[in-house]
């Protein structure tokens, strides 16, 4: 499935932000979970944060640096327990696969629990395609899926989404009136799903560590529905990105005591399930069949490139609550499953720099907020900044732009040319200059005055006041 | 005992809700007192000595709750039907409010998953203090050769902030949820 958007950041933005209520319902989202995970680090301490983040950096270093070994012995260790690895290049490939299992088995209705790389690959659409019906089971999955929407947070998908917008949706799928009462709207998705669980011919779930030590697959919920997908239906496929690996139970503990706190800013999500193998023989309940999907999709060509650290995430979604532009644009803006600082990464690079070169160019102001609250220290803004100079590189920046970049660079390359500029620039803002303020300006300045004024420049500049103090060039 | 109290506190922190016994026999009157109170009539259990010690099956039998484990032919389509669900745990964490659970034979996943209400009786002996000792369990659990299919690990209620970022419990999983710790057993 081609990934090209069929529109930019910039008319995405503008969009996204006519819509009043959804702004105002991610930033209030985005700031709550930004406050949760503040004060879970907080009750940690600076020192066992920090260790924490350090070990868990390390675990995913050496996973990915090591991945094909590990790759390898979690494939070995999964089969050793029943279950069968699925190595998979791309959407296509993974979605195939996929469709091929549920029609071996014969399968009419699948179950999901959360799954990001599912989102990526689009897998329901090809599983309807297929006449297999997927149901999402977590309830802001299953929001977005009657609203037919991407999520707009990685954690919770439905941040955007008012009690009216849900009772709306559950109305229409009700066909009779679901009141706005959140307790009322639980018990209609709660009975709805739980018939869905009970039925399913397949479970589906992402994962959020899989551990190549035993071949474990481990899944955080807080609502208990991966532990339904994985104990209901006859068979249970993961979907996985091959990035989620960890060497060892010791590296899964870092990421164990990082992603609950960072996420939602609990200790520990209400369920943590950890699946090796299908059922044993002499169980009631379990899959019969365990399929793993391993997906690939992009990821493997940035190991050993500047890019590499990005596979380490562990999709907590903390750089997006911290996000002055996610916060103020929205997840839908990215136009595609990842959003936030995350997302303006791994978007061009997964999906191309054709379609989403944008998102580093616009969609980042490089403060650098995300990279402080990165539990695993990713350097996200470092990332953005190299993906601008690939941009530039590649030619993705208009000729114009180029040429201007240039003219400043020769401009400001010398002590008396970079004089001159200071002054021409004094002489041509006096007369737009209101109470040593500019409210508008010509060009691409034009840009920052529209939301902002621009503080005109000083009629004595500083070179020539420390000069005056005996403090400039030439001074002893 | 300090442990006890510790996780009692942690537990009823998450929303779930618990108490510390002397005694199998006053946790059998906990069960038989909250089944009551709920109008329980059917429940499902695990196959399990804790189970067996503190008497389940006759208390919930003896107030007409139809009761069904592994060994008497519990199926899925059962648990789905049933009010209640009782289990034990192979660990407590006090820090995190985590119960632990190996599933396998004769300990199905959705006893304590598919009911609205679940109590789990645990031996105090099973307590423990923090984090590191869960990840050990866990390593211990999934390096044997007889790996456990699933190990499931609750810490409290199953619960959503997905409308509106508001607090809602028993979402999916059971929003009803009781720890019975009995002091002097393992």
């Amino acid at each position: 499935m081609s990934a090209a958007p069929t529109s930019t950041f910039k008319e995405r933005v503008t969009r996204e932000r006519a819509k009043g209520n959804v702004i105002a319902a991610v930033k209030a989202g985005a700031e709550r979970m930004m406050r949760a995970r503040q004060s879970a680090w907080g009750a940690l301490g600076d020192a066992e944060v920090q260790r924490l983040r350090d070990a868990a950096k390390a675990a995913k270093q050496k996973a990915i640096g090591n991945l094909d070994f590990y790759l390898d012995q979690f494939v070995t260790q999964v089969n050793r327990r029943g279950g069968k690895v699925h190595l998979c290049k791309d959407s296509a490939e993974a979605t195939r696969r996929v469709t091929d299992i549920a029609r071996q088995a014969g399968a009419k209705l699948a179950v999901k629990s959360k799954s990001m790389a599912t989102e990526e690959i689009h897998l329901n659409q090809a599983l309807a395609e297929g006449g297999v019906q997927a149901v999402e089971t977590d309830l802001g999955e299953y929001i977005i899926q009657l609203a037919g929407e991407m999520p707009s947070h990685i954690v919770g998908p439905a941040i955007h989404k008012t009690r009216d917008d849900v009772a709306e949706l559950f109305t229409k799928d009700a066909g009779r009136p679901i009141s706005n009462d959140p307790v009322e709207l639980l018990g209609y998705a709660r009975a709805r799903l739980r018939e869905a669980f009970i039925t399913a011919d397949i479970g589906i779930t992402g994962c959020n560590v899989a551990v190549a030590e035993t071949g474990s697959v481990c899944l955080f919920t807080n609502e208990g529905n991966a532990r339904l997908v994985t104990s209901q239906p006859r068979i249970h496929i993961v979907v996985v990105g091959m990035e989620k690996l960890v060497a060892t139970w010791e590296d899964f503990e870092p990421i164990m005591a990082l992603l609950a706190r960072s996420a939602t800013g609990q200790q520990l999500t209400s369920y943590c399930t950890v699946v090796t193998g299908p059922r044993r023989e002499g169980e009631i309940d379990g899959p019969e069949e365990l399929h793993v999907v391993v997906l690939d999709n992009g990821r493997s060509q940035l190991r050993g490139t500047e890019f590499e650290e990005a596979l380490h995430c562990i999709r907590c979604a903390s750089c997006l609550n911290v996000c002055p532009v996610y916060r103020l644009v929205g997840g839908h803006a990215y136009g595609d499953v990842y959003s936030g600082p995350i997302g303006a990464v791994l978007t061009p690079l997964l999906r191309g720099m054709d379609g989403y070169c944008d998102l580093p160019q616009h969609g980042t102001s490089l403060c650098g907020a995300c990279s402080e609250a990165c539990p695993v220290q990713i350097p996200l803004h470092d990332l953005l900044q190299r993906l601008r100079v690939r941009a530039v590189r590649e030619k993705r920046v208009p000729a114009g732009d180029r040429l201007a970049m240039r003219l400043w660079a020769w401009l400001w390359s010398s002590p008396a040319r970079y004089r001159l500029f200071g002054r021409a620039g004094r002489w041509l803002s006096a007369p737009l200059a209101r109470n040593g303020w500019l409210k508008w300006a010509p060009g691409p300045a034009a840009g920052w005055t529209a939301y902002r004024d621009l503080p005109a420049p000083s009629a004595r500049p500083l070179r020539d006041r420390l000069q005056e103090r005996g403090l400039g060039r030439g001074a002893r | 005992m300090e442990l006890a109290e510790d996780f009692v506190r942690q537990w009823q922190a998450l929303g779930g809700k618990a108490t510390v016994v002397s005694s199998y026999a006053e946790a059998a009157a906990y069960l038989a007192d909250m089944a009551g109170a709920r109008g329980v009539r059917t429940a499902c259990g695990w196959d399990d000595p804790v189970l067996e010690s503190a008497g389940v099956a006759g208390t919930l039998r003896s107030l007409g709750v139809t009761y069904e484990t592994p060994a008497s032919g519990l199926t899925r389509e059962f648990c789905e039907g049933a009010t209640l669900g009782v289990t034990t745990a192979d660990v407590a964490v006090v820090e995190t409010g985590t119960l632990a659970m190996a599933f396998g034979p004769g300990r199905p996943r959705s006893v304590g998953l598919l009911p609205p209400s679940w109590v789990a009786i645990v031996p105090a002996g099973r307590l423990a203090p923090a984090r590191p000792d869960l990840i050990k369990w866990l390593g211990q659990q999934v390096r044997s050769g007889q790996a456990p299919a699933q190990i499931g690990m609750c810490s409290g209620p199953s619960r959503t902030g997905d409308i509106e970022s508001i607090l809602l419990t028993g979402v999916h999983g059971p929003g009803d949820v009781h720890a019975v710790l009995v002091e002097g057993e393992a």
